[in-house]
């Protein structure tokens, strides 16, 4: 750093110099004269007649030339330690009383302009001369050239400058845990920003990264602040759904740049990681339902009524929000069938819309349909909340749609009955609808001994005890009780069909009426 | 009250609800189809024209046939001209709520016509009407009332009755209590209905009251819940049951494993009619699972068959499921194997399978957007009947207003109790529009070629089908949106 003289020089030396000064300054008026006009601000330069007063930029005051004229800063900044930039600048008339044509060479320079509003650069020399560090209240501190030629070679203070004291804490400007306040006002204050100005703001590495979109809620206000630097309620709108009731979100003052900005870009709902762990989508409800749930961030009402159509939830549903324009939240949509041609009711996926990508949400697992028995019988999954009974009874209550089973089932349907691969009895009456069709198409034998049915085995008779035991259920679908009572009945041959484990005690107490059927008198004895 | 009575009841309210609703909302549909049926008829030949001795013998053009001792002629099923059978069902649904806080009522209706052909051909043709419930619902949050014809769902199966069901919820505990005039399973008819003596010459002859309690409990973590369920179904006097059973229904997940298990009984039989354990676990796009299961067929008391002490068998199986993330794809892979308990009966003049196994492969593409591609594969080798089959299918979607697609399939049978091998060979398309969100139509069309080999005697499956599908819904959406 520029080592300042902290002494003031005595009045005998200050009058001396000035002299000095004065001398030099009239002896080089005819040199200065000759030299190369002084460039403007903006570059574009003039040529003064040697009369006219010297045009001078504002920004490019001489200092240097003036350093033995003007042993402080504050004599010229002397307000600089109490306003912002008001009086930071020395009135023209201060110039004008050495350049008066006389003494020296007239010059027009007027002061900076003072914007008239704003900018997103949040400095103050008030703050930093009320700063305790006395280094800091030294203007060289931050104004001193890289070059260090001595007092006053200064120049306006740069960003690195700033950094000098500001140390960022990762290498990049724009990195978490810079804090941006530090240096920025809000942006919404900063008015003096145009609208391709805000569109050119960096976007931070950080934004880049996977999952940001996800985990980017500000862990504490001044985190939230540092948000502000950048953006604006609109920002948030643009995918939430609640910024109404969004603490930060809602501290955030709207803009109308960022407004236009954002008007054209779609939402983006990343899927949180939370989303993507097992059994989230069947487990869910406790923590919509819990307080402080954030589905809100993401999901409107509609984003929950694709697939809840019951009453289950309706409660957290209802404490959603509705947005009537704007973004509707992650929207979900059924498919209309798939290429099984299944009907699209029994078609559970739901898919994302396209301007979110095209993410399957899975709220079952696959072949579900097939394995859904206990999530449904222990309620462990609310049906409810997502389907109405009727839903079930589609297919429970059978033969109206073919919605259940694939093309051609029936062609096919005897090796899965066998093995009982779905139970047919959840949706049929095996008794009436199995045998209704089998009569129909004259596989039912109907009690006449055609025996041709079963003529790949000649000795069927003898050995159908063995293959009734195995699979009853499917000799039921074509043969009536009377068939088999011809000879199991103790009014036929009397041939006892009971297996090993058969408790008659039980059975008998249960419902003696099934045991009439075959047995004339009570078989458990002399009851 | 008679049935009747209960009907035309349900039916008045069901009418009577919509003048009195805040909303409304009726949903219907008809679905007609036409298939062609060609059934089993008797035939007989001349003995004298078969070979060679016995009581099976072949005809000359090799088909078997069944020559009974002492007469001239043998006898054989073969298939009949063909016949076309148009069936036509109706379903008509109403919802209405809005008559106080949680009040609504719920109807649903089927009726079944047909447009000509036979309609034997088609199950239940004969009963033209069934009303598949008609409730009154009032819904709180402490609680639940149902009364009407309602249907009771569980592990046990569905269950529908005439009467009344209370419903309390209490800190994750769910208690249910039900009862009523009991319907048969899967009939939604009275025991004494004519549709179970038109098929079975000795029908229940009393009607049946139904009472069951349910209790059910769900972690607030929604990781654990467990159902008890106890159904009772009684003859009308009392005499005796024609069902007593009982289910518990265990379901848990922890450190990303899921395990579900259940046990049905035959509380009445002492027989478990179901014992199944279920392990899954989804490891990043896998869904693999494994299942242990032990199944014996459940009859209710009222028939014979549960003394026949059916044997059952016990199966384990292992699935895997893979899911692309994106879901643009996905397969699955399952093996099962089961092994039939001693039957303990019976001589062995031709040795029977007493085990089966399966294998099953199914897979699905989404190559872009609007298309889809669909392929299975699966092979069942087991008691009574095998079988392999494979499809493929393609469909493309018009966004939302409709999809439309095609499926060619294989498939071989093959029985063990009967001759009737055979491969088949089909084509079906299907197209669907929704002409609105509350109106949407669906046509299917197919044809199949039924070969029989092995000199097999069965019903000829070759066949044109088609069939025409239309749902509607008219009034507010009783779900939220508006």
């Amino acid at each position: 750093m520029y080592p300042h003289p902290v002494t003031p020089p005595s009045a005998l030396a200050r009058w001396g110099t000035a002299l000095l000064v004065t001398l030099v300054m009239l002896g080089s008026v005819p040199l200065a004269a000759q030299r190369p006009p002084i460039s403007s601000a903006r570059g574009q330069s003039t040529r003064p007649s040697p009369l006219a007063p010297l045009r001078v930029a504002p920004g490019d005051f001489p200092h240097q030339k003036h350093a033995r004229l003007f042993p402080t800063c504050e004599g010229c900044h002397a307000d600089v330690s109490q306003t912002t930039t008001a009086a930071l600048f020395p009135s023209p008339a201060s110039c004008t009383s050495c350049h008066n044509g006389t003494d020296a060479r007239r010059i027009q320079w007027t002061p900076p302009a003072r914007p008239a509003t704003p900018g997103l650069l949040d400095f103050s020399h008030q703050r930093h001369f009320a700063a305790s560090d006395t280094t800091v209240r030294r203007c060289v501190a931050c104004h001193a050239t890289p070059s260090g030629n001595g007092f006053m070679d200064v120049a306006a203070a740069t960003a690195p400058t700033c950094f000098g004291c500001h140390q960022h804490r990762t290498p990049s400007h724009y990195d978490a845990p810079n804090t941006c306040t530090t240096c920025h006002r809000p942006l919404t204050s900063a008015r003096r920003l145009d609208l391709d100005a805000v569109r050119g703001l960096p976007k931070p590495a950080s934004h880049r990264q996977p999952g940001f979109g996800g985990a980017h809620a500000p862990t504490s206000p001044a985190t939230a602040a540092t948000c502000a630097t950048c953006h604006a309620r609109e920002s948030c709108a643009r995918c939430h759904m609640n910024v109404a009731t969004l603490p930060v979100a809602s501290s955030l003052a709207p803009d109308p740049r960022v407004a236009v900005l954002t008007r054209d870009l779609l939402p983006a709902w990343p899927v949180p990681d939370t989303h993507r762990r097992d059994g989230f989508v069947e487990g869910h409800g406790p923590q919509a339902s819990a307080p402080g749930a954030t589905c809100a961030n993401c999901h409107a009402r509609s984003s929950c009524t694709t697939c809840h159509t019951g009453a289950g939830a309706s409660a957290v549903i209802r404490a959603l929000p509705e947005p009537s324009r704007g973004p509707r939240g992650v929207q979900l949509r059924r498919p209309l069938g798939d290429a099984r041609g299944r009907t699209p009711s029994r078609v559970v996926t739901t898919r994302l819309v396209a301007d979110t990508g095209s993410r399957v949400v899975r709220p079952h697992p696959r072949n579900f349909v097939e394995t859904h028995r206990t999530a449904a019988a222990t309620g462990q999954q609310s049906c409810e909340g997502c389907h109405t009974q009727r839903f079930c009874s589609d297919c429970h209550a059978g033969e109206s749609r073919r919605a259940f089973h694939p093309v051609n089932f029936v062609a096919g349907h005897a090796a899965p009955t066998y093995a009982r691969d779905r139970e047919c009895a959840s949706c049929h009456n095996t008794e009436v609808f199995c045998r209704d069709c089998h009569r129909a198409s004259g596989l039912q034998a109907a009690g006449r001994n055609a025996a041709v049915y079963h003529n790949a085995q000649p000795q069927w008779l003898l050995q159908h005890g063995r293959a009734a035991r195995l699979e009853l259920a499917s000799c039921t679908t074509c043969h009536t009780q009377a068939t088999c009572m011809r000879c199991h009945a103790t009014t036929g041959w009397g041939v006892n069909p009971h297996g090993r484990d058969f408790d008659a005690e039980r059975l008998g107490r249960k419902a003696m009426a099934m045991c009439a059927r075959c047995h004339i008198k009570d078989p458990r004895g002399s009851r | 009250m008679s049935l009747r009575a209960v009907r035309w009841a349900l039916l008045g309210v069901t009418a009577a609800g919509p003048v009195l609703a805040q909303g409304v909302r009726v949903t219907g549909s008809s679905w007609w189809q036409g298939i062609d049926l060609r059934p089993f008829r008797r035939d007989s030949v001349a003995l004298s024209a078969t070979v060679p001795s016995g009581t099976v013998r072949r005809a000359s053009d090799g088909t078997v046939v069944s020559c009974l001792e002492g007469s001239a002629w043998c006898s054989y099923l073969r298939a009949s001209d063909r016949q076309l059978s148009q069936p036509l069902l109706h379903d008509l649904s109403v919802a209405g709520w809005g008559l106080g806080e949680g009040i609504s009522f719920h109807a649903h209706g089927r009726v079944r016509t047909a447009l000509g052909g036979t309609e034997s051909a088609w199950p239940r043709m004969n009963d033209r009407f069934d009303l598949l419930d008609a409730y009154v619902e009032v819904e709180r949050p402490v609680g639940r009332l149902r009364l009407g014809r309602q249907w009771s769902l569980g592990d046990l199966g569905a269950y529908s009755y005439d009467g009344a069901s209370v419903l309390w919820r209490r800190a994750g505990i769910d208690g249910e209590l039900l009862g009523g005039q009991a319907l048969v399973q899967g009939l939604n008819e009275p025991y004494t209905s004519e549709e179970i003596g038109q098929v079975d010459d000795l029908p229940p002859e009393q009607r049946a009251w139904l009472l069951g309690a349910r209790l059910r409990w769900r972690a607030s973590s929604g990781m654990h819940a467990m159902t008890g369920t106890y159904l009772r179904v009684l003859a009308n006097d009392r005499s005796g049951l024609y069902a007593e059973r009982a289910s518990l229904d265990l379901a848990t997940r922890g450190y990303g494993v899921r395990a579900e298990g259940n046990l049905a009984l035959d509380v009445a039989s002492g027989v478990v009619n179901e014992a199944r354990v279920r392990v899954s676990r989804r490891l990043a796009s896998l869904d693999l699972g494994v299942d242990a299961r032990h199944h014996r067929p459940f009859f209710e008391l009222w028939t014979i068959w549960g003394a026949f002490a059916p044997v059952g068998f016990d199966e384990l199986r292992a699935s895997t499921g893979w899911t692309r993330r994106d879901g643009a794809m996905g397969a699955t892979l399952s093996a099962a194997r089961r092994a039939y308990r001693d039957p303990g009966t019976g001589l062995q003049s031709v040795a029977l399978r007493t085990d089966g196994w399966r294998l099953a492969f199914d897979a699905n593409w989404v190559p872009e957007a609007p298309w889809s591609v669909v392929a299975n594969y699966g092979i069942d080798v087991g008691v009574g009947a095998s079988q392999s089959d494979g499809t493929v299918g393609i469909a493309r979607r018009f966004g939302e207003v409709g999809s439309m697609g095609g499926t060619v399939s294989a498939r071989q049978t093959i029985y063990e109790y009967r001759v009737g091998t055979g491969r088949m060979l089909g084509a079906f398309a299907h197209a669907e529009w929704r002409v609105r969100s509350d109106l949407r139509a669906r046509v299917e069309a197919g044809q199949y070629r039924h070969r029989l080999t092995n000199d097999a005697t069965g019903p000829d499956w070759s066949q044109r089908r088609a069939s025409v599908r239309l749902e509607w819904a008219v009034g507010s959406d009783p779900g939220m949106r508006r």
